[in-house]
């Protein structure tokens, strides 16, 4: 039997270290069992961390999530000694049976196929799941041209955020003659909210090498970098670790796979700068100088690193490569919707009921994703909008949940595909605030460099916190709107190109929001606090003493068995009250 | 190619980019960050345009053109981004443009200008300054209400700077002067002004309509000029006789005053159209005195109108005051001029009644002060009622006032008090609350427009209902201050001319000025807690006693000491870039609001830590420039950026304070790239203006690389030295010495008048007591030293003088080995920079290059770093040579200390030389020496021009041997302390000449400002010296001039 313990960064957060080190421990008292315990990376459902699957000898796999040591225990007496699963805290089975099944059975993995299933620091357990079996094919039975026009055939775009056809920036990148070139996985995935390429690196590492090594094969280039930010540790470590092993294997380094091809892969890690997820900043940034974008062109294609043709491709779109190269273009072809093909990572957060990793054909809709594999609001208020593509991104609307997710269809919602953060709300979000929240991060973040990003994006923000505070004037939508409209335009990157989307998606949409808090000072979503107030219902109030007794601030008084009254210059707002009064005689305006 | 652009087709190279084939056919593009030194950055925004096809906008600093590109720059969508643009970036600038006293001035004197000139000791400067705005400034400095003074900032230290007393100053010093100041006239235009009124309106008006070439009358009906300046104004504020001066100044520039005429009866616009007049300014003033409008005030012959009495003063016809009681009603400034001089005329007791207090009164506070001080009794919240002559006096009948809410203009309304009225009894009362305007003129002969009993006019351009009919003054705005009108008659004078030449009248241009606060009150006085406290100065006046019965001048006027110690106190709001920055202009193109995109905005303390650089960051637009030019054209690196999002700011090398970083040159290109007032230099003069500068093109004189310079003066001061970006020999690159030591030429320390010894002390003399010794002392044994500071002209007569007394020529400073290297190898010679961006090796033989400050240092560095080899070497080794026979294009640079005997193997190897020339004009002097004789010479008599070699070498040895040593110099040095006679030089800014380069280019070297002309002192010379005619310098001289005819390629412009 084998034990699988998830060990990405959210397992380990959730105290799955502990439960690994119980397992062992029990392991060693009972010498001579049938165990082997190994772990793996992200299984997905981050909401059942820590999680645990025991496989059989059939290969049969059970998974146990949110495991607790005392269930730690009772799993390893009644399941490992006595064979016996504990239905109880079953949460799936790989035979698709288990109360969250859904979860997994509803996506579509290629680029997680590993994630979750092998021990990413196995290159053994990679291979038996098809790792680099495409970069064999691609070295020994295609040309370079081939594996462009495979790639381009795919129909595969960039999946960190633009959306651009990776076959083509390839071709881009392979036409210029060069005595180097480099190809570059851009690993500084900074959005918040968004989770997908850690959870890829740690879970399934070789499978971005080998992308990388394709890629590099395919445009030539000798050199390759990956550029993950340090705030990564774990994909860093398993990343260098898979490069050594692909390197002893003959997957990396000189005549790969005993062909002419060399390839050389090196870390770079970022100092998590966000703009630094911009290409030509990246590039800076590799190169020792401050990451700051700059004008193009010259296109990184033509002179990109130490000023040599470059390329530069996400985690996740290199995670596709060798599952392309070794299934064949059309397979992957046949996936998706008729412009966008294949799979897209989300990492569903936010108010969720399930919240993780969850790649789904492109084509599902919102509502698949929210209802049919998050499971709906975690809160079980009304579900309000999503809000996709990060702080470049915008929100999409309860009422359109049946957008299709697709590059195009998603940028006629004003929002974009991004790279894959997909944060759900609920009717106790206020739009407005979630417009400033994005705001505040695309400001703190920009590079500083260019007038409209630096400047634009702090005007913008700093009417957005007027208006939360209650002191929103007449013409601020109008003044948002022109700084929106011209920070798209005139910004140098696609940092402030961006960067007003969230705002301009929830005046979009929710423009009433806006105008309830400017016109009428209310916040419909009772979240800003200078704008609401806690009154006591004279009626309903029972004198029980309870909310005064836990208001922090003393703001309540009244004396027992008669109605109590909040002091509205005290009041702090925080709402304990509210959930403290059992008679629902607290309301909030 | 071919491309289009606006509509319009244009021939375009491959490679160049938008911006720069716009700018060839004068398309305007505004960028901040973009500088063709630099490679284009992308951070101002300002330059995208529209091109055809492409998705959004382009930059057009960094997009190259392609064959057939469609470009529009013109459209509404572009002007709006480069509006908003703008705007956001003055949403996070802190500074002023121009100093508020500027601004507030109505005629928006460059009042911190004019200030700066004075701490600078430039009096005629700072009075050219005014008169370009104001034309009274001695009236002006006696009786404005100074707005300037309650905006300065310095009211939040210790009170606002005198600055009506500096104006005074100035004017004052003018007026003494046998000839005053007069602008220089334009070329008459054959055209008729007539100017009704000879008040300051119509004064200021006919001054700026005289200059501008036109022919100007005033018609004047009473018999003396000035209007209220005369017939409103006492004589103890304005002496009769100083007003008739500043007058006559006006008339001296030809404007002619006809008095006793009254404009629609004597004159009318027909008559003086049919007189020949093209245009007319009714600049009539405010001239009547307004009622009480209270009872029985018309019966009493008594009751006397404030202009009306203080007029009839003026012509002699002052009521008997002699022992009289008056009564004056009314808180203004004629109030306080009534009542102070009814007390000059005698009377008893002089009672001012106000309905308010005295902190509601509209005179200006001193006024108020000083009419208390002479004896004014003041008698407030009383308002008169009713008036009747009882017995030969007036009785007046009083209320009594309190003060109720403020009212429309914030100031508490007075109401009576119910039943509480007295009775008072004067001889006379004279009523001061006000005056209006005497428009009978106005019918249907001369239909001008009228309002509220003023006439209509455009406020910036003096235009009336009629064509060819201005107005200006208290008759268009009502009874106002004497520097508005002024302000009124120049912009209507401006406006006239337009007309006269039959232009488009169109309002002097209005200018974008930023604040750091609209009004005074809005200021943070936290940020003045460092000023050093200084009291304002305090006027000399009469005292009381010396006023006592006569209507001498009461304020005496302050000294030069303290006109200049007040002038420092100013705190220099107006940014020093002002006149050069591009925000502002593009501000002012686009029409920008400064609070359109209102939020937080950074306060930055100023870094003041470089020696040359003031770095102010308030201003900083983030463009880069300075961080750019510094690590790609300086290859340095020093500055950076810092911090992300709206904190980002550049800052040197870990934040340390500018001065501080020691791998600075000092070069100042950062503050060359500043496109705004981020950098700006740091003036070399005790106030820093900023003044509008001569400009002139000449050389930097500082060593042998003759760097085009740009050297920027006001009078005879050098206030900073420039370049033009991309331009001259230097590409527009200075080094410290170019950009930032030229000021050490305004040094008081400055030789100024000969010297000659006597027992045994130098002493001053004149010069013909001095060329008189030189002429009997001189023996024939004689040498002249020449520096090589010396331009071509100057040392070839420098050479003929040696030649006329059989002496000989040397010099202590130039290697005469250098130049016989250059003549006998002329294919070796380094002839510009372009051979030492292009060389791959520097050997730089006994010489540290890097530690040379010269922009030669910058070429090297940044040819190095682009991968060119380096050798330091004492010698030529083997492994030098080695090294030259194996690179393409090696250079080898020389030492000053180097050993004359490399030459000779220098001009066996492939590689060309380099020997920097320690003096601007080594090159060109060496042409002059006798070389074949030794180095230094020992002679009876010694000519030294411009060399201190005591010290030095064999210096002291050739001065102790000498019996007869002239030195000429710009300082007292060493040397000249020697000296039996010693002649002050003039310094490179005084003269002109022609300085041979060390590439060999001989370039002119151009006078800035007149000072001591260093070929006049050579003509004495020579004369003194036995030559048979003295002769004028000529620059026919430099014809035969070998340094000249040696570099004939070099086209030179003969002045």
């Amino acid at each position: 039997m084998k034990l699988m313990i998830g060990l990405g960064s959210c397992g380990i957060a959730s105290g799955g270290l502990k439960i690994k080190e119980m397992f062992s421990a029990m392991a060693r008292e009972n010498p001579g069992i049938n165990l082997v315990i190994s772990e793996t990376g992200c299984m997905g459902m981050c909401y059942m961390e820590p999680m645990v699957e025991l496989i059989d000898d059939e290969g049969q796999g059970t998974v146990y999530g949110c495991v607790s040591p005392e269930m730690a225990k009772e799993i390893f007496e009644k399941h490992i000694l006595g064979g016996a699963p504990v239905e109880d805290w079953v949460v799936m089975k790989r035979d698709g049976s288990g109360p969250e099944a859904d979860f997994i059975t509803k996506q579509q993995r290629i680029v997680l196929a590993r994630c979750g299933r092998i021990n990413p620091e196995s290159l053994d357990e990679a291979i038996a799941m098809d790792a680099y079996k495409g970069l064999e094919k691609a070295i020994k039975s295609m040309t370079p041209a081939e594996v462009i026009d495979q790639v381009l055939a795919s129909g595969l775009k960039g999946r960190g955020g633009a959306g651009f056809p990776t076959g083509l920036k390839w071709k881009f990148a392979a036409a210029p003659v060069a005595d180097q070139k480099y190809i570059i996985c851009n690993a500084d995935e900074g959005d918040p909210g968004a989770f997908m390429d850690r959870s890829i690196l740690e879970g399934d590492p070789h499978s971005v090498i080998e992308g990388l090594v394709i890629g590099g094969y395919a445009i030539g280039a000798t050199e390759g970098y990956i550029y993950v930010r340090a705030e990564y540790p774990i994909a860093i470590k398993r990343l260098e670790i898979a490069i050594r092993q692909a390197e002893e294997r003959g997957f990396l380094g000189n005549n790969i796979l005993g062909s002419d091809y060399s390839f050389h892969l090196h870390i770079k890690q970022g100092a998590g700068a966000f703009v630094c997820g911009e290409e030509t900043a990246l590039l800076a940034s590799i190169e020792g100088r401050r990451g700051m974008p700059r004008m193009r062109p010259p296109y990184p294609a033509n002179k990109g690193l130490f000023g040599k043709p470059s390329n530069i491709n996400n985690v996740e779109t290199l995670a596709n490569i060798g599952w392309i190269i070794l299934n064949g273009a059309e397979k992957f072809a046949a996936i998706g919707t008729e412009k966008s093909k294949g799979t897209k990572v989300f990492a569903l957060a936010g108010k969720v009921k399930n919240s993780g990793l969850v790649e789904i054909p492109i084509g599902a809709s919102v509502k698949d994703v929210v209802f049919g594999i998050g499971g709906g609001t975690s809160s079980g208020k009304p579900f309000k909008a999503v809000q996709i593509g990060g702080p470049s991104g915008g929100c999409i609307p309860a009422g359109l949940s049946d957008t299709i997710i697709d590059y195009d269809t998603l940028a006629e919602t004003g929002a974009i595909m991004g790279s894959g953060g997909m944060i759900v709300m609920d009717e106790d979000n206020c739009m407005v605030d979630i417009a400033r929240y994005f705001l505040n991060f695309t400001q703190v973040e920009s590079c500083g460099k260019c007038t409209f990003c630096k400047i634009g994006t702090k005007r913008m923000l700093e009417i957005l916190e007027r208006i939360t505070k209650g002191q929103g004037e007449e013409d601020d939508i109008e003044k948002l709107e022109l700084l929106a409209d011209q920070i798209k335009r005139n910004s140098l990157c696609g940092l402030g190109q961006t960067a007003p989307n969230p705002v301009l998606t929830t005046l979009r949409y929710f423009r009433h929001e806006y105008e309830a808090h400017i016109k009428d000072k209310k916040c419909p979503a009772h979240l800003c606090k200078p704008l609401i107030t806690y009154e006591i219902d004279e009626e309903k109030c029972t004198g029980c003493t309870v909310c005064a007794r836990k208001c922090p601030v003393d703001a309540i008084s009244g004396s027992l068995k008669s109605p109590h009254v909040i002091d509205g210059l005290k009041c702090i707002k925080c709402g304990i009250c509210l959930s403290a009064c059992k008679f629902d005689a607290i309301s909030v305006d | 190619m071919k491309i289009n652009i606006n509509g319009k087709d244009y021939e375009a190279k491959a490679g160049q980019t938008i911006l720069q084939v716009c700018r060839e056919n004068g398309i305007d593009i505004p960028t901040l960050c973009h500088d063709e030194r630099l490679k284009p950055f992308g951070s101002c925004m300002l330059c995208r345009v529209e091109v055809e096809g492409s998705r959004g906008t382009m930059l057009s600093c960094g997009t190259e053109i392609t064959d057939g590109m469609v470009i529009r720059t013109d459209t509404e969508a572009v002007g709006k981004s480069r509006r908003v643009c703008l705007e956001l970036l003055v949403s996070q600038h802190r500074g002023d443009c121009k100093a508020p006293c500027n601004l507030a001035c109505p005629a928006h004197i460059d009042v911190q200008g004019y200030i700066a000139h004075i701490a600078n000791g430039e009096y005629e400067q700072a009075l050219k300054l005014i008169k370009d705005r104001n034309p009274l400034p001695v009236v002006c400095g006696r009786v404005c209400t100074r707005p300037c003074e309650t905006e300065c900032r310095r009211n939040a230290v210790d009170g606002s700077v005198a600055i009506d007393y500096l104006k005074r100053y100035v004017a004052d010093l003018d007026l003494e002067k046998d000839i005053p100041y007069l602008p220089e006239k334009a070329p008459a235009t054959g055209k008729k002004a007539a100017i009704i009124g000879a008040g300051p309106a119509g004064l200021s008006a006919a001054w700026y309509l005289a200059a501008m070439g036109h022919e100007v009358t005033i018609f004047e009906r009473r018999k003396a000029p000035g209007g209220m300046l005369r017939y409103g104004i006492p004589a103890y504020r304005l002496p009769r006789e100083t007003l008739d001066r500043e007058i006559d100044i006006i008339k001296s520039l030809g404007v002619e005053i006809i008095h006793g005429k009254n404009f629609g009866t004597d004159i009318t616009l027909e008559s003086l159209k049919a007189e020949g007049y093209d245009s007319v300014l009714l600049a009539v003033g405010s001239q009547l005195g307004q009622a009480m409008g209270i009872a029985g005030e018309d019966r009493c012959s008594n009751v006397l109108r404030g202009v009306d009495f203080l007029g009839s003063v003026t012509e002699g016809k002052a009521p008997e005051f002699n022992g009289k009681s008056v009564m004056v009603v009314g808180g203004g400034n004629t109030a306080m001029d009534c009542s102070r001089t009814a007390l000059r005329l005698g009377a008893e007791s002089v009672t001012l009644v106000y309905r308010r207090t005295k902190d509601e009164m509209p005179a200006e506070k001193m006024e108020i002060e000083e009419a208390e001080y002479e004896g004014v009794i003041f008698s407030m919240l009383t308002n008169p009622k009713a008036v009747r002559e009882e017995e030969g006096k007036i009785v007046v009948t009083l209320a009594r006032m309190e003060l109720g809410e403020p009212d429309a203009s914030g100031r508490r309304s007075p109401m009576e008090i119910v039943g509480a009225d007295f009775d008072v009894t004067a001889d006379y009362v004279i009523s001061a609350i006000g005056q209006t305007q005497d428009l009978s003129f106005v019918d249907e002969d001369c239909p001008v427009s009228v309002s509220r009993s003023r006439l209509v006019a455009d406020e910036d351009t003096g235009m009336t209902n009629l064509e060819g009919v201005f107005a200006a003054g208290d008759a268009v705005t009502g009874p106002q201050t004497a520097i508005m009108a002024i302000a009124a008659g120049r912009k209507a004078a401006f406006a006239m001319d337009q007309y006269m030449r039959g232009e488009k009248i169109v309002p002097e241009k209005k200018y974008y000025n930023h604040t750091k606060a609209v009004s005074y009150e809005e200021l943070d006085p936290s940020e003045f807690e460092d000023v050093e406290r200084e009291e304002r100065v305090k006027m000399p006046m009469l005292t009381k006693e010396q006023r006592h019965l006569n209507f001498d001048e009461v304020e005496l006027g302050i000294s030069e000491e303290q006109a200049v110690k007040e002038a420092l106190r100013c705190l220099e709001c107006g940014c020093e870039d002002a006149n050069e920055c591009k925000l502002r202009e593009y501000a002012t193109e686009y029409g920008i609001k400064q609070d359109a995109f209102k939020g937080a905005v950074e306060e930055h303390p100023i870094d003041d830590s470089h020696p040359y650089i003031k770095r102010d960051q308030n201003k900083c637009i983030m463009c880069g420039c300075c961080v750019r030019i510094c690590e790609e054209v300086q290859a340095l690196g020093i500055l950076g950026f810092v911090d992300r999002g709206y904190n980002a700011t550049v800052q040197p090398e870990l934040c340390q304070p500018f001065g501080s970083v020691e791998n600075c040159v000092n070069c100042g290109q950062c503050v060359s790239a500043c496109p705004v007032g981020a950098l700006t230099e740091k003036s070399p003069l005790s106030k820093p203006g900023p003044f509008v500068e001569e400009v002139t093109d000449t050389i930097c004189t500082f060593c042998g690389a003759g760097c085009s310079l740009q050297l920027r003066t006001v009078g005879d001061l050098i206030v900073r030295a420039t370049s033009v970006a991309g331009e001259g020999i230097n590409n527009g690159n200075l080094c410290e010495s170019g950009r930032f030591r030229t000021g050490l030429l305004n040094s008081d320390k400055r030789l100024k008048t000969p010297l000659i010894r006597k027992d045994g002390e130098l002493v001053p003399c004149t010069m013909e007591e001095a060329i008189k010794a030189i002429g009997a002392e001189t023996t024939d044994n004689l040498v002249v030293y020449i520096s090589g500071r010396a331009t071509n002209e100057e040392a070839k007569v420098l050479a003929s003088i040696a030649a006329k007394k059989g002496g000989k020529t040397a010099s202590f400073g130039i290697d005469p080995a250098a130049e016989s290297f250059y003549t006998l190898c002329p294919d070796k010679l380094v002839t510009s920079y372009e051979d030492i961006k292009t060389a791959d090796l520097f050997v730089a033989i006994k010489y540290d290059i890097f530690e040379n400050p010269y922009v030669l240092a910058t070429a090297v560095r940044r040819a190095v770093r682009q991968g060119a080899g380096y050798i330091s070497a004492d010698f030529i080794t083997k492994e030098v040579k080695e090294a030259i026979s194996a690179a393409k294009n090696p250079v080898v640079v020389l030492g000053p200390a180097f050993d004359p005997a490399l030459l000779p193997e220098l001009a066996m190897m492939d590689a060309k030389v380099l020997i920097p020339a320690i003096r601007c004009n080594s090159r060109g002097v060496a042409k002059y020496l006798d070389v074949e004789q030794d180095l230094v010479q020992i002679a009876e008599s010694l000519i030294i021009w411009g060399e201190d070699p005591v010290g030095y070498g064999k210096g002291r040895e050739v001065l102790d041997k000498a019996k007869f040593t002239v030195v000429c110099d710009l300082f007292l040095t060493e040397t000249a302390r020697l000296a039996d006679v010693v002649l002050p030089m003039g310094s490179f800014a005084e003269n002109s000449g022609t300085f041979t380069n060390v590439f060999g280019n001989t370039q002119e070297v151009r006078q800035a400002f007149e000072g001591i002309s260093n070929l006049k002192t050579l003509d004495e010379l020579t004369s003194a010296l036995g030559s048979a005619e003295p002769k004028e310098y000529s620059c026919k001289a430099l014809v035969d001039c070998p340094a000249y005819v040696a570099n004939g390629a070099d086209v030179l412009e003969l002045m």
